[in-house]
């Protein structure tokens, strides 16, 4: 991408939740880079930590969560000083659509003011400017410049994604991190809203970290995706090789789960489910469900490593394959 | 406009359920066996003396009659003549009630602002020791009869602090001088402060209650982490985007429980001889005065509907989503 370093750099990052029951090893080392302009996909099943990853971030887990690991915004590390060091970053830098962003508006203010509202906030903008700003944001993502004071009930779902989006934009931020920002919406929108991230990243150079369930999704708007299984990274490169040549069995059967409107074989889904996060895996979690599984799988864990040139997985298969070369 | 048209519809409910109120305390005191006349037991109270009474009050004539009768007068503003001192029920009543209105803004003052400060600490330090301590409190203060808080106020409070246990106005107030206008405000404050504790605290639990539950329920909205990720505080994110959200339950709950605290200042007025509505309301009944007690419940009814409408616009300036 640019000559310049990465925007957002994340490193062995954990999170813990504290339970009753004891502890939850939500997030188990997760890293990964992202520059400018860059689109990433983040998939992986359900409740394998991708909102936890993404919300550790930028230090915005529930009190009972605790974090460890580096999270660097152009080199400076910013969990480094907890909340103090953190806090500025929050939408100036860093901004977030949020998973059901549908309900990212307070239903009693109007939508404008809450645009606004982070403007005033970071001294980005205020009064007269922060209203023209918000109108132009309006027109950025397709909304008629004459809604900005109405209410978020009177937006379609649609047009409170669109708005959601203009929200994240207000400070100009370098990263934008999107959890399953379509979930909520037909098809057609979906779509509309994929394209309009797309071309906003590309025109402002916005770093986009994109956390979907939908495999196709990501192959149409990401340039590169990352798999997470269990808490961890598997496989992170560009999406053509995780599709075309997957390092990691979990990818292969990931990408034949998904249903292809043109394939008439039934599709494949992957037996059994993710291990409990609550107490400690031994060997590769994803072993019990691997159809390649052999001798270290059950009791070493592979290591997150380059396998091929800008793309790493985490599988002994690797290995083998090394040493079967060398 | 919305405004409008809203306002509009909601005056017109009112007025409708103005007018059934009137006519059911009509019809109400008429059912009551025998009627105000044969209940009236005095030494000259002969056959006579009955009929001409009856005749005074005009209820020998027809229902329907008195009905209309009932609601020209009370158009007029007439609430009829008291049996006891022949004054107007308007004149026996006025001064009960100016003297119980502000002590139930006062303790709905109190009781609001207690009870939205416990509700938002224990919501936002949920599962802690001050949660717990706040929940414990509003729990024993909702279930703890109003009396008894009453007479708890009376003893730890008025005793310690020398506050007025009785009445409205010091008695000595005015005998050696004329006393400024300050003297008597604050004396009358001085009056009002206890009854109106002790009414605030019996409500502040219920409404500590609430504001924790929709709090918690606001607070775990989409819309609270987002403006926690745009990086507003702690302060602002209750301020600007939790209460008022919050509040939404506490505006309705209030209204209809108006009803509700009256009966509490009832009970109140009773413990600290506090010369208001429910004091007037209890002697009336004493002394079978059933004009008077018809409109007090008449001026009580119309407080509630009063009140019921003033929460519905209030929650219509609150919500922007209300629109019928
Ligand atoms: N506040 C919390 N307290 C306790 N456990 C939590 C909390 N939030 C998440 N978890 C747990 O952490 C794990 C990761 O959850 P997370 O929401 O990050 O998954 P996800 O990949 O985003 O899933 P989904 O695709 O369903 O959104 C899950 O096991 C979840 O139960
Ligand atoms: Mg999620």
């Amino acid at each position: 991408m640019s000559t310049r370093g990465p925007v957002l750099r994340v490193e062995d990052l954990h999170v813990w939740f504290d339970l009753p029951g004891g502890e939850l090893h939500a997030v188990q080392g997760v890293s990964f880079e992202l520059h400018a302009g860059e689109r990433l996909g983040l998939v992986g099943e359900s409740g394998c930590g991708k909102t936890t990853s993404i919300l550790a971030c930028i230090g915005l887990l529930p009190p009972n969560a605790s974090v460890a690991g580096r999270v660097y915004l152009n080199d400076r590390d910013i969990l480094e000083g907890g909340e103090s060091t953190v806090a500025p970053h929050r939408w100036k830098d860093v901004a977030m659509v949020f998973q059901g962003a549908m309900n990212a508006f307070n239903p009693v203010k109007r939508i404008g003011d809450q645009i606004a509202e982070p403007m005033e906030l970071h001294r980005t903008a205020k009064g007269r400017a922060a209203r023209t700003r918000v109108v132009e944001l309006f027109e950025m993502v397709g909304i008629a410049p004459e809604r900005v004071d109405r209410y978020p009930h009177e937006f379609s779902g649609g047009m409170r994604q669109r708005a959601a989006i203009a929200m994240a934009l207000a400070c100009n931020p370098q990263v934008l991190l999107a959890d399953e920002p379509t979930t909520a919406l037909d098809v057609m929108v979906q779509a509309q809203i994929l394209e309009l991230l797309v071309q906003l990243s590309e025109e402002l150079g916005l770093a986009l970290v994109l956390v979907t369930h939908d495999l196709p999704v990501v192959a149409q708007t990401c340039g590169r995706a990352a798999v997470m299984y269990a808490g961890r990274m598997v496989e992170d490169g560009a999406t053509t090789d995780l599709y075309h040549d997957p390092k990691h069995p979990y990818t292969r059967l990931l990408f034949s789960a998904t249903p292809d409107l043109y394939a008439q074989e039934h599709i494949v889904s992957i037996p059994g489910v993710p291990p409990r996060l609550d107490r400690d895996i031994v060997g590769c979690p994803f072993q019990p469900r691997c159809d390649r599984a052999f001798a270290p799988c059950p009791t070493i864990a592979p290591p997150f490593v380059t396998v091929a040139p800008r793309h790493a997985a985490a599988c002994h298969l690797n290995d083998v394959a090394l040493e079967r070369t060398q | 406009m919305r405004g409008a048209d809203y306002v509009i519809r909601r005056t017109g409910a009112a007025l409708l359920t103005v007018f059934v109120a009137v006519t059911l305390n009509f019809v109400l005191f008429r059912a009551v066996p025998g009627s105000a006349v044969t209940a009236l037991r005095c030494f000259h109270c002969t056959k006579q003396f009955k009929a001409a009474l009856e005749q005074e009050l005009g209820l020998n004539q027809s229902m329907w009659q008195q009905y209309t009768i009932y609601l020209g007068s009370l158009a007029e503003g007439d609430l009829g003549t008291s049996f006891t001192d022949h004054r107007s029920v308007w004149q026996n009543l006025k001064e009960p009630i100016m003297n119980t209105l502000p002590m139930l803004v006062i303790a709905t003052v109190i009781s609001v602002v207690m009870g939205v400060a416990a509700g938002v600490v224990s919501a936002w330090r949920r599962g802690t020791r001050i949660d717990r301590l706040n929940t414990w409190a509003a729990l024993s203060f909702y279930a703890m009869p109003t009396q008894w808080i009453g007479l708890m106020v009376v003893f730890y409070i008025a005793l310690r602090f020398g506050f007025p246990v009785a009445g409205i106005r010091d008695p000595t107030l005015g005998i050696l001088e004329e006393p400024s206008t300050w003297t008597v405000i604050a004396d009358r404050l001085r009056h009002l402060a206890l009854p109106a504790l002790t009414l605030g605290i019996g409500l502040y639990g219920e409404y500590a209650l609430i504001v924790r539950s929709s709090m918690l329920e606001t607070l775990g909205e989409d819309y609270v982490l987002t403006a926690r990720a745009k990086g507003l505080k702690n302060f602002n994110i209750v301020w600007r985007h939790g209460l008022r959200n919050a509040m939404l339950p506490l505006v309705t709950l209030i209204a209809l429980s108006f009803g509700y605290i009256l009966a509490g200042a009832i009970v109140i007025e009773e413990v600290f001889s506090y010369p208001g509505i429910g004091l007037a309301v209890i002697n009336a009944i004493d002394q079978r005065d059933y004009p008077v007690l018809q409109g007090a419940f008449l001026l009580l009814t119309f407080a509630v509907i009063f009140f019921n409408f003033v929460a519905d616009l209030l929650y219509f300036k609150l919500d922007p989503r209300v629109t019928a």
